[in-house]
Parts: structure tokens; sequence; C-alpha cells
């Protein structure tokens, strides 16, 4: 069961996260001023209100699961060093926690 | 903004403010409008009796009553508008005694929501309150001046109250 919900992708990469920034900010303020100029035409300022809720929960689905196309760009790491030897890595490590314990 | 609860967070902050400068922005559109509308008010009969008062300091004290004429129509005026739910009428006397420069009695009042009919036309209404003066006050000021007018008050759920009011001179003596 845990493996399915792993294989689940939960991130965005950094421009996936300024597309979404972009994207909830454009809605919103669209929907603002939407919601204004009808607003003050019907005389009725709850339906501004109500507008804007509506591009927030717009921008909600469109922003808040990490889709794909918040995806494109995934960083290239450098490929995993495989270890030389574990001990040595791990040996001074130990020293430290030792020393400090003490 | 790399997890669902930091971007629900950003979200939900840029969406609040949004809504307040929305607000805002319908407070300054209807910040600066000519709200007076004209009013008819004039008085028919005018009573004084010198009674009890038992509110107050237990002696007799001066009850003005008045019937009068009012006409307005709110409705034709610009008073409404988005930034308007509700109007606070409310008919005050004033005049003056020789122990209060200023004395204010609210004779009558309504409230009008919006959508309702408000197209006042009043004829030969009876106080909804009494005109008590504090003293023998209506009668010592032989020609006492009264300036009533109707002010309105709107109160908005969004954006605070505003006062304003329009006097109609009117004047009457009690003799």
């Amino acid at each position: 069961m845990l493996s399915i919900f792993k294989t689940i992708p939960t991130h965005m990469d950094y421009k996936g996260q300024k597309l979404a920034e972009q994207i909830f900010q454009g809605i919103i303020l669209v929907s603002a001023m939407v919601g204004f100029v009808y607003g003050l035409i019907i005389e009725q300022f709850g339906w501004t209100v109500y507008i804007v809720m509506a591009g927030f929960a717009v921008s909600c689905v469109m922003t808040l699961p990490p889709w794909p196309m918040y995806r494109q760009n995934p960083l290239s790491w450098q490929p995993a060093i495989p270890e030389v030897s574990g001990e040595s890595s791990q040996k001074p490590q130990e020293g430290l926690k030792k020393k400090k314990h003490k | 903004m790399n997890t669902v609860l930091s971007r629900a967070n950003s979200l939900f902050a840029f969406s609040l403010s949004v809504m307040a400068a929305l607000t805002f922005g319908c407070f300054i559109t209807t910040a600066f409008k000519d709200r007076r509308v004209p009013v008819d008010v004039h008085v028919a009969k005018v009573m004084l009796k010198n009674i009890d008062d038992f509110t107050g300091p237990r002696e007799r004290s001066d009850l003005g009553f008045i019937t009068f004429d009012l006409s307005a129509d709110i409705l034709w005026s610009p008073i409404f508008d988005w930034n308007v739910k509700q109007l606070f009428l409310y008919l005050s006397a004033e005049y003056a005694t020789k122990s209060n420069s200023l004395n204010q009695v609210v004779l009558w009042d309504k409230i009008v929501l919006r959508g309702e009919n408000t197209k006042l036309n009043l004829k030969d209404m009876k106080s909804k309150y009494f005109f008590f003066d504090d003293g023998n006050g209506l009668r010592l000021e032989k020609h006492t001046v009264g300036l009533i007018f109707l002010q309105q008050k709107k109160s908005t759920f969004n954006s605070g109250t505003l006062v304003f009011a329009f006097p109609c001179s009117f004047f009457f003596g009690f003799l």
C-alpha cells in the first residue's frame, strides 16, 4: 500500500512553483477585476465577493495539486557517486559523536 | 511554495489581500457621493402639557405633542448603492432652553432596508417617542425655535458608518 502512495509525485520543481504562483495571482486578480466591475454595475458588493471566491476555488484546483505541468523542468542532479568505502565515511562521524557525548 | 500547504497558505493570503483592496475600492467609489435628499416636513398640531415626569426628576415637566407630515423619496435619490445596506432615519427636534443651549429629542424613526419601498409619505403622524423636556423649557421659551431634520445613517458590512444631515429648516412655536 505504501509503495503505491510513494509513486504519486507530490513535488513541484522550481519553475513549476513560479508558474503556479503566477497562475493563481493572475486568476485571482482577473476575477477581482471582473467582480469589481460587475458589482459596481449591478450595485451588489456580494457578487464581487462571490466572483472572487469563485476565482479562489478555480486557482485552488489549478495550483494546489502538483499537476504534471508543474514538473516539466526537473533539476538535473549529479549522478550519485558510488561510495568507495562505507567504513571510512561512517567511522569519523561515530568518533565525533562519541567525543561529544564525553 | 513547494508543498500543498504552503501553496494554500500563500493563495489564501493573496486572496484576502485582494479582497481587502476590493473592499477599499468599494468604499472609495461611494465615499464622496452627495447623498442629500430633499425632504418636506410640516407640523400640523402642536400641543403642550405640563405633567409629572416619572421617568426623571419626579417633577412636572413639559411634554410636547406634535403631529407631522413628512414626504421624501429615498429610492429616487442615489442613497442606496452597493455600499449601503440599510438606512436609519430619524426625526429629531432641536431647541434651546435656558439651562441647555442645545436639546435634541428624537420624535420618530424608521429603518429602511435596501429593496424596500422607500417612498415616505406620512400624513398626520404622531410622534413615536415622547417629546419630554427635562424641565419646563418648552414653555419658558415662548418662541422656541425647533429645527427638525431627517438624518440618515448608513451602516455597511464593510466600511464603517457615515453620518450626514440635511437641515430642512422648519420652525414652530409653543405658545
